[in-house]
């Protein structure tokens, strides 16, 4: 199969060039699916980003009218936010940022771009089946801009849209049309996600060059071949969730609706339930004697939960894998030294993997699920802790006795790695079930998903972008301004999340409309407000620093200074192609000697030594 | 450079541990305070936490900016040429799994002590639930039995199916003695909802369709703590997003200093309930 879909893209490249409309929009050249990717998810960040300013900006100052679009969005409100659109902005932050940014940049965007390239090929092993999976995301982003005018807005029941606020249509503002296109939007995404799974793991198992075994292969795509295992286990119960909840959402189903909403108090049946469905098919006694069961006879609130989350815990791993995997590159090149521990590296990214699939029931230790299961998922989520503890101390002990160049990708890199330490420490608190009893739905758990999400995700993906951008382009990012540009979203991204923590130990309640009032309700009010405007600031001047980068982007693709082939003396495929590749890759098919971290090697007289390079004499190596 | 860059990443330990040490001391212990019995627990498992992933977040970015500043390629311009290091990966792995295994399995009593419903009633068999929390948008709801004359002592709960003539219903309000084990039904009208006082170190949600027994009690609260009604008022909010009123689901939960001075305020309450029309019950 793969080979006849490569045979037959193989034929393609000897006709004559492909028109404008087929080269770059319908285009089945994984390079350019890539870009289509990459520029997608940074206009949705740039949404993404405005709404979490916005968000702040209700936090900080809830008693003003909000700058600029305050009069014409709340002309009745005196130009205030109400709390409905805030509750809207906060569901569709985190939806826009978590599947229209992290997933497709990560997974859509490197992993498109690099893994044929990485491996020694001319493209996916599908090529139009990687062009659908492109041609998913349009509808999606369609349905979730929509959204934001249908009537009572876009969704407003959280990223997690739990039922039942997010099937009954009274329930939310949003919980009618908005939370409609809300689940045809993510069906989109996860059908892409879906087609682009299958697509990696196809290529990265099929389509490797000569000489590439699978422990010869750079931890990019080990992790992009991970993360598409996952999501091709994932993504099936996700879309389940979807489906049912899409049909609930429409009144036409009763999945995440129990039959008895006004539980054992006053008899009022929600009319689609289960025990109407047997009276209707005469079977009254039936459905009386499991209506007095004091048990729900209809659908189950927290189905959705741990259907929701089957898909979501490990898409928290989707959303974090590629990014170490493309972190212990960049490292491991710019510090001029092998990955230390190049197979426990492995394994443990294909131990978060599988331990990723147990541990879901850890964002419903509150929920009502059985506290004993509780217990047994503190066990698994807290051992996950283990393999990316030893990540941590992989890439530190990488760094340490290198030779290290403090370039933009490297700074950014390691960046991952200080944040990271955090974010993965502070979920220790939440995975054990006594102290999450006090953490569960604070500011904590906004802290802490925002160390992983940005200080890790975002991270790692500015690190890929300033590392690939020469190969992407066939030019190179002005290194001074990226300099600046990371210096200043270092610090900031700190001022900005740190404080998170400490008012999440106080208490402070997340998701909250007008959370001055609560906090004007505490004791020591006066130091959460100081936490809390200094978030919103930091917020504020996270968000205008990305200027810097989106200008020194666009600038450097016309105007910045021609790449050579390979910049960073790297020793990986991709670098062995021309600065950007052509259709095809490659003007012949690479064969592969070794391993992709032989930096600083003793008997070579430079310090890197690609993977493609054939030396006269053997030499003594690393693990292979 | 490195030593700009280093020192940069250097801010990260040295704000971080500044920032919990300057919200610490300013709020007399960070955590809400503590009334409950578990709460000791809690804090000291929180406090546990704090201590070992503290020391692990110092050692590690300090490890960090150590390697960041020292790689300067020392071997001739080169890098250290190595693939790591059998003993060291084996130790830092077996040391890692002892300290993670036995964080989980060290808290496991706790988790059992705070919410396994067996144990409660195995600890405590007599205590009746006092009153049926019934949340919805955006208010709690509280019923409780009335008081029972003949027998002199509160009435029980008909948490099945509730009346007028049974028991009395509050808005965001609920009544607990101090010192005593308290269980309530939680349920809710129309979404998910979660049931949290802070200080009493409880949290649940409230799941439609389901009855969830929840308990939990003010035992530490000392006698200087009650105000001249011999009350003290505990906020109790809503932690699950429930729709756009979310914030607004605050609450108070009102403790008597003794089972007397509660058993006094359930008595006023029946009265007040018994005299009313009927038709103002529910």
């Amino acid at each position: 199969m793969a080979e006849h879909a490569a045979h037959e893209h193989g034929s393609h490249d000897h006709h004559k060039e492909p028109s404008f409309l087929f080269k770059y929009v319908f285009s089945t050249d994984h390079k350019i699916i890539g870009l289509q990717f990459l520029f997608s998810g940074l206009i949705f960040m740039l949404l993404g980003g405005l709404l979490a300013v916005l968000i702040r900006i209700q936090l900080a100052f809830p008693d003003y009218a909000v700058p600029i679009i305050g009069n014409y969005l709340f002309p009745s409100n005196a130009g205030q936010m109400t709390p409905q659109f805030y509750t809207m902005i906060v569901s569709m932050h985190a939806s826009i940022m978590i599947f229209f940014v992290i997933i497709p940049l990560l997974t859509g965007a490197f992993g498109n771009y690099l893994i044929p390239l990485q491996i020694g090929y001319k493209d996916m092993a599908f090529p139009v089946m990687n062009m659908l999976s492109y041609w998913f995301m349009p509808p999606a982003f369609v349905f979730i801009l929509l959204s934001f005018f249908m009537e009572g807005g876009a969704a407003a029941a959280g990223w997690t849209s739990y039922p039942t606020l997010s099937v009954i249509r009274s329930a939310a503002p949003g919980s009618g049309y908005g939370q409609t296109f809300w689940f045809l939007a993510l069906l989109c995404v996860g059908v892409s996600s879906l087609l682009g799974s299958i697509n990696y793991m196809t290529t990265i198992i099929n389509c490797r060059a000569p000489g590439m075994t699978m422990f010869r292969l750079p931890m990019t795509t080990w992790a992009m071949f991970i993360t598409a295992t996952l999501q091709a286990f994932a993504l099936p119960v996700l879309t389940v969730a979807l489906i049912f909840g899409l049909l609930d959402n429409l009144e036409i189903t009763a999945f995440f609706v129990p039959s008895n909403l006004e539980a054992n108090t006053i008899i009022q049946s929600y009319p689609r339930t289960i025990s109407t469905m047997f009276e209707a098919l005469g079977m009254e006694r039936f459905a009386e004697k499991m209506a007095n069961t004091g048990r729900p006879t209809g659908g189950q609130p927290l189905m959705w939960q741990h259907l929701f989350w089957f898909y979501s815990h490990p898409a928290v791993y989707i959303m974090i894998l590629p990014a170490m995997g493309m972190v212990s590159d960049i490292i491991s090149t710019h510090a001029r030294k092998p990955l230390f521990g190049y197979v426990p590296m492995v394994l443990s990214v294909a131990g978060i993997a599988l331990l990723g699939f147990i541990v879901w029931g850890h964002h419903m230790f509150m929920s009502g699920m059985s506290p004993i299961l509780g217990s047994v998922f503190m066990v698994s989520t807290i051992m996950i802790a283990l393999p990316s503890a030893i990540k941590t101390f992989n890439w530190i002990f990488t760094v340490l006795g290198g030779n290290v160049r403090f370039n933009t990708p490297m700074l950014n890199a390691l960046a991952f790695v200080s944040l990271f330490i955090i974010g993965g420490l502070s979920g220790i608190y939440m995975a054990s079930t006594p102290t999450d009893i006090h953490f569960h739905d604070t500011y904590f758990i906004v802290a802490h998903i925002h160390y992983v999400l940005f200080g890790g995700s975002l991270f790692g993906i500015f690190a890929g972008i300033y590392h690939w951008f020469p190969k992407m382009f066939g030019r190179m990012m002005n290194e001074f301004w990226g300099k600046v540009h990371f210096f200043l979203t270092f610090l900031l991204f700190n001022v900005a999340f740190f404080g998170m923590h400490n008012i999440g130990i106080m208490g402070a309640p997340r998701r909250y409309a007008d959370l001055r009032a609560w906090i004007d309700a505490q004791d020591y009010n006066t130091v959460m407000m100081f936490f809390n405007h200094l978030i919103s600031f930091g917020v504020f001047l996270l968000f205008a620093t990305q200027i810097i980068f989106v200008i020194n982007f666009f600038y450097s693709i016309f105007f910045g200074p021609k790449a050579p082939k390979n910049p960073w003396q790297s020793n990986s495929l991709e670098w062995e192609a021309p600065s950007p590749p052509p259709h095809g890759n490659f003007e012949t098919i690479p064969t592969v000697y070794r391993g992709p971290y032989e930096y600083s090697h003793p008997e070579v007289e430079q310090d890197y030594l690609p993977q493609t390079l054939k030396l006269d004499r053997p030499i003594q190596e690393g693990h292979h | 450079m490195r030593y700009f860059w280093g020192f940069i990443f250097l801010t990260v330990p040295i704000v971080g541990v500044a920032m919990f040490v300057y919200s610490y001391a300013r709020t007399d212990g960070w955590l809400p305070p503590n009334v409950a019995s578990i709460g000791d627990e809690i804090d000291f498992l929180f406090y546990f936490i704090l201590a070992i992933t503290g020391i692990v977040f110092i050692l590690t970015e300090l490890l960090l900016v150590y390697a960041m500043m020292t790689a300067t390629g020392r071997n001739g311009g080169k890098s250290t040429y190595t693939h790591g290091s059998k003993p060291l990966e084996v130790t830092w792995t077996v040391l890692t799994a002892a300290i993670l295994l036995f964080i989980a399995f060290y808290q496991v009593p706790t988790w059992a002590r705070a919410k396994f419903y067996g144990q409660f009633k195995e600890r405590h068999p007599d205590v009746k639930p006092t009153a049926l929390v019934i949340a919805s948008q955006f208010q709690w709801e509280t019923r409780q039995a009335l008081w029972d004359k003949e027998a002199d002592k509160p009435g029980e709960l008909n948490w099945k199916n509730p009346n007028f003539r049974d028991s009395f219903v509050m808005y965001n309000e609920l009544h607990i003695p101090a010192g005593e084990p308290v269980l309530i039904y939680l349920t809710t009208r129309d979404v998910i909802h979660s049931f949290w006082v802070p200080s009493l170190r409880v949290k649940q949600d409230a799941l439609p369709g389901s009855v969830i027994p929840v308990w939990f009690d003010a035992a530490k609260l000392k006698p200087e703590d009650f105000g001249p009604n011999k009350t003290k008022e505990i906020e109790w909010v809503c932690a699950e997003l429930c729709g756009w009123g979310h914030y607004r689901m605050r609450a108070k939960v009102v403790v008597h200093a003794t089972k007397q001075d509660y058993y006094e305020w359930l008595k006023r309450k029946s009265e007040e309930q018994l005299t009313s029309k009927p038709n103002q019950g529910i």
